[in-house]
Parts: C-alpha cells; structure tokens; sequence
C-alpha cells in the first residue's frame, strides 16, 4: 500500500531536485540520499566534540564574557 | 536541542567561567544541536574577538563537520514571524535570541543558554501557552 502526501515546493526547489532526481527514484529518494551523502560527509560526533575540547584546555585565569561584541571591541567589560 | 551564543561561547572559550558547566550540559544531553545562522554569526564574531580568526575558524570547521550539529537557515517567512515576536514581547534582546525563542516556542525545544533573560523570556512564553 501506498501513502500519498502532499507537499510543496519552489519552483526553484522543483528544479534543482529534478536535476538531482533519477528515473527510478521518487522526489522523497532524491532528498532522502542527498541529506545521507551530507551527513556521511560528517565524520564528527558529540561525543567527539566533547573529548576534542577537554584536550585542547590549558590553564588559564577564569572570567565572565560577555557576548556583547560592543563591549568586546571596546573594552568597556575589561 | 536549541543552542545560544552564551553556552556556545562558553563551550569553546575556557577562560569563561561557565565553560565547566556547559560541558556538563553537553555531556548529560548528547542529543542533536540546532544551531541557526544568526546564533552562528553571533558566536563566530565574539570567539573571534576573544581567541582570534584562527581559532574562530577551527571552530567553525568543527561544528560544521559534526553530525550531531545541524546549522539551521531561517526562511524569510520565518524572519517575519520572528518580527512579529519581537514586537509582541518588547524585550531589550539580540536578533539572534529572538531566533532562538522562536524556535524554542515553535517546536518546544529543549534549549542550551546561560543568558538569564533568555531563559527567563522562553519559559514565562512556554507557561502562558500552555
């Protein structure tokens, strides 16, 4: 059995995966392989990203940072 | 997960002084982190301040090569709404938190922020939708 949904698109999103799309696959394959190749491209995890940051620490004095790049540039939280 | 540019500063900066506890976050949820484009811009320039472009960059290669960290590009549909959401809750906060409360309150997302406004802002939202 089938399911059938509609979904819509750009004309621009339409023509890109037409390209992308073969004969023998649906517009859903088309998007499905092309999000997998993204992700494969991927080789890092969270897990990864954890153990990568632990590594790299030194020791140095602890602050407050602001996220205000006003006060960055200009010193004002200094 | 949601992350904002404070829990991602102090993540990758070890100077801050919350950059224990948000590896801490970190490890205690290994879920998926949703980044969006603003967050990432924000993020980019004040690590780039504080550390320098390389370091700034090295990050940015990190986060882009993990598969549990998805960037997220705002549609200029969704750059509306979120308009609309600044001018409805009025409060003194970056464009780039106001993506972050949009999508915490679109999908109810668990969020990475230690900016108490933030928090503040999202929960009161998430309580009065309920």
């Amino acid at each position: 059995m089938y399911m059938v949904k509609l979904i819509s698109l750009s004309e621009e999103a339409y023509k890109v995966l037409k390209q992308l799309k073969k004969d023998s696959m649906s517009f859903s394959d088309t998007i499905l392989k092309h999000l997998n190749h993204e992700r494969k491209n991927k080789t890092e995890d969270l897990e990864g990203l954890i153990k990568w940051i632990k590594s790299i620490k030194s020791v140095s004095k602890k602050e407050k940072i602001s996220k205000n790049v006003d006060e960055i540039v200009y010193g004002i939280k200094r | 997960m949601i992350a904002d540019t404070s829990f991602l500063v102090a993540l990758f900066i070890e100077e801050d002084e919350l950059h224990e506890k948000s590896i801490n976050e970190l490890e205690k949820n290994k879920k998926e982190i949703l980044i969006t484009d603003r967050i990432l811009e924000e993020t980019f320039t004040v690590i780039c301040y504080k550390k320098g472009v390389d370091y700034a960059l090295m990050i940015f290669e990190k986060l882009k090569n993990n598969k549990d960290i998805i960037f997220y590009q705002l549609s200029e549909e969704e750059i509306k709404k979120i308009y609309e959401i600044i001018k409805k809750f009025r409060k003194k906060l970056s464009f780039a938190d106001y993506t972050v409360i949009y999508l915490a309150l679109k999908d109810n997302e668990k969020i990475l922020c230690f900016d108490e406004e933030l928090n503040k802002t999202i929960n009161y939202r998430r309580r009065i939708q309920d």
